[in-house]
């Protein structure tokens, strides 16, 4: 008994201390986003877009209909930089083979106006969302409409467009990385 | 079965190299697990193919190891050589395989089996005696009980069998054992069944020691059953019968005492008269 306990003991130390020196390594040792990426079990093949802000990368990842969005911080330790994922977002069936029925102006207010209206959310995401209405928020969509590039929320101008072809047929995505709201109007303009 | 040619050296060498590849493996996973793990919890798929490999390395010599040991355990129970199976098993008694208390306690083991089969009951029970199977596993514990109730039964001692059946069933009541270990108490509690019907005189001792002999596969107990079937027959002066059963104890029997003791009763049927039985 006393060596079967000492043996799963063993193991478990080992398995423990496996994992902490795996979290080392990712902290210290990924010196390229791929590293980083890879770390993650992500395939860097699935990066459609690259972004880089005043002090994180967006890193913007297709898998089939689905974008993940990652937020990067490159580290300087000891003279080598260090990439970590800081936060990742999943949007399931973000991308579509099909024109929306509606016009992407619609859209947008409609999206927006939905986000305004979340109030006490129970979920801390929406409730995160609707904290940052007046403040700053990210805000993305796509559209098959190349005139989406000049959409104006509130007179603001987009940060960035990119495009993805999803099964033959071209999705123009385009974001804000700070969109400021007022809560009261929204106007949207193409 | 026709009897294996291979020296107690040779068999010894043998266990001996699997036990060193055995434990080089043992080492090498000690070494390679921490850096195979981190590996795959990088998402390198490599230290999930290397993990999975030193498993199979150790699975395949664990195997390797065990066919071995059964192999030589088959020289005892079907090959009917104590002698030589105790000069292996005593050879192979070492540490990091066993501690301390293991070995001195193997050691005592092998020694009380090789005098019951040598049919020196008496140093059997001063080695048993020195058995400490307080601190011994489990596995000598039912080793000692089993020698002990044979002990008992050879020396004519119902009262002595009784007390060991009563020792065993309780600590039998006491734990709940392992799968392997349950298999061994269930041949032990069986034999005791078989020594009980003997030593009581019980009217259907034969009938039920044939209906044993019909399942009995290993060559031993085979033996051991014709060695027992033998002696009731002499007991009942049914001698032609007894001389049958001792025959095959003197075909089969090896190095084992029964051998001795039937050849002594064939001898003495032969020479004396019947009668006097």
């Amino acid at each position: 008994m006393k060596k079967r306990i000492w043996v799963v003991g063993l193991f478990f130390g080992m398995m423990i201390i496996s994992g902490f020196t795996a979290a080392y390594i990712k902290r210290n040792y990924a010196v390229s986003i791929y590293q980083a990426l890879k770390f993650a079990g992500v395939a860097s093949e699935q990066i459609i877009h690259q972004q880089e802000e005043k002090d994180h990368i967006d890193l913007f990842l297709a898998d089939g209909a689905d974008l993940t969005l990652m937020i990067i911080k490159a580290k300087e330790k000891n003279g080598r930089k260090n990439y970590e994922i800081i936060q990742t977002s999943k949007m399931e069936d973000f991308f579509s083979e099909r024109k929306s029925l509606i016009s992407d102006k619609e859209a947008i207010k409609n999206q927006l106006d939905m986000l305004s209206s979340i109030e006490d959310a129970p979920f801390s995401f929406e409730n995160e969302i609707h904290q940052s209405f007046g403040k700053r928020l990210f805000f993305i969509n796509t559209s098959h409409n190349k005139e989406s590039k000049n959409v104006r929320i509130n007179g603001q101008k987009l940060t960035n467009t990119f495009t993805y072809n999803y099964q033959g047929n071209l999705n123009y995505v385009y974001y804000y990385e700070e969109l400021k709201l007022d809560q009261k109007e929204i106007k949207v303009r193409m | 079965m026709e009897k294996n040619q291979k020296t107690v050296e040779e068999y010894v060498k043998e266990v001996k190299r699997l036990r060193g590849y055995l434990l080089i493996v043992c080492v090498l996973g000690l070494i390679l697990f921490i850096p195979l793990m981190t590996l795959y919890l990088l998402n390198y798929h490599i230290g999930l193919l290397g993990l999975f490999g030193l498993f199979m390395l150790v699975l395949f010599s664990t195997i390797r190891v065990r066919k071995k040991i059964l192999q030589i355990c088959t020289i005892l129970t079907m090959e009917c050589d104590p002698k030589k199976y105790v000069a292996i098993n005593l050879q192979l008694l070492n540490k990091p395989f066993y501690n301390k208390t293991g070995i001195n306690n193997y050691q005592k083991y092998f020694q009380a089996l090789s005098d019951y089969y040598a049919g020196d009951l008496v140093e059997m029970k001063k080695n048993l005696e020195d058995i400490d199977f307080e601190a011994g596993t489990l596995d000598i514990t039912l080793q000692y009980y089993n020698l002990l109730g044979n002990y008992y039964k050879e020396s004519n001692d119902l009262e002595g069998l009784k007390a060991t059946i009563d020792a065993i069933r309780s600590l039998k009541s006491r734990k709940k054992f392992p799968r392997q270990i349950q298999q061994f108490y269930d041949s032990v509690d069986t034999i005791f069944y078989r020594h009980y019907l003997v030593l009581t005189n019980d009217k259907n001792a034969l009938t039920k020691l044939f209906d044993f002999l019909a399942t009995e596969k290993e060559m031993l107990k085979k033996v051991g059953l014709h060695f027992e079937i033998g002696k009731l027959y002499l007991k009942t002066a049914t001698f032609d019968q007894a001389t049958t059963h001792f025959n095959y104890v003197l075909e089969h029997g090896g190095e084992t005492y029964y051998t001795v003791y039937a050849q002594k009763m064939i001898h003495q049927m032969n020479e004396e008269e019947w009668t006097n039985y």
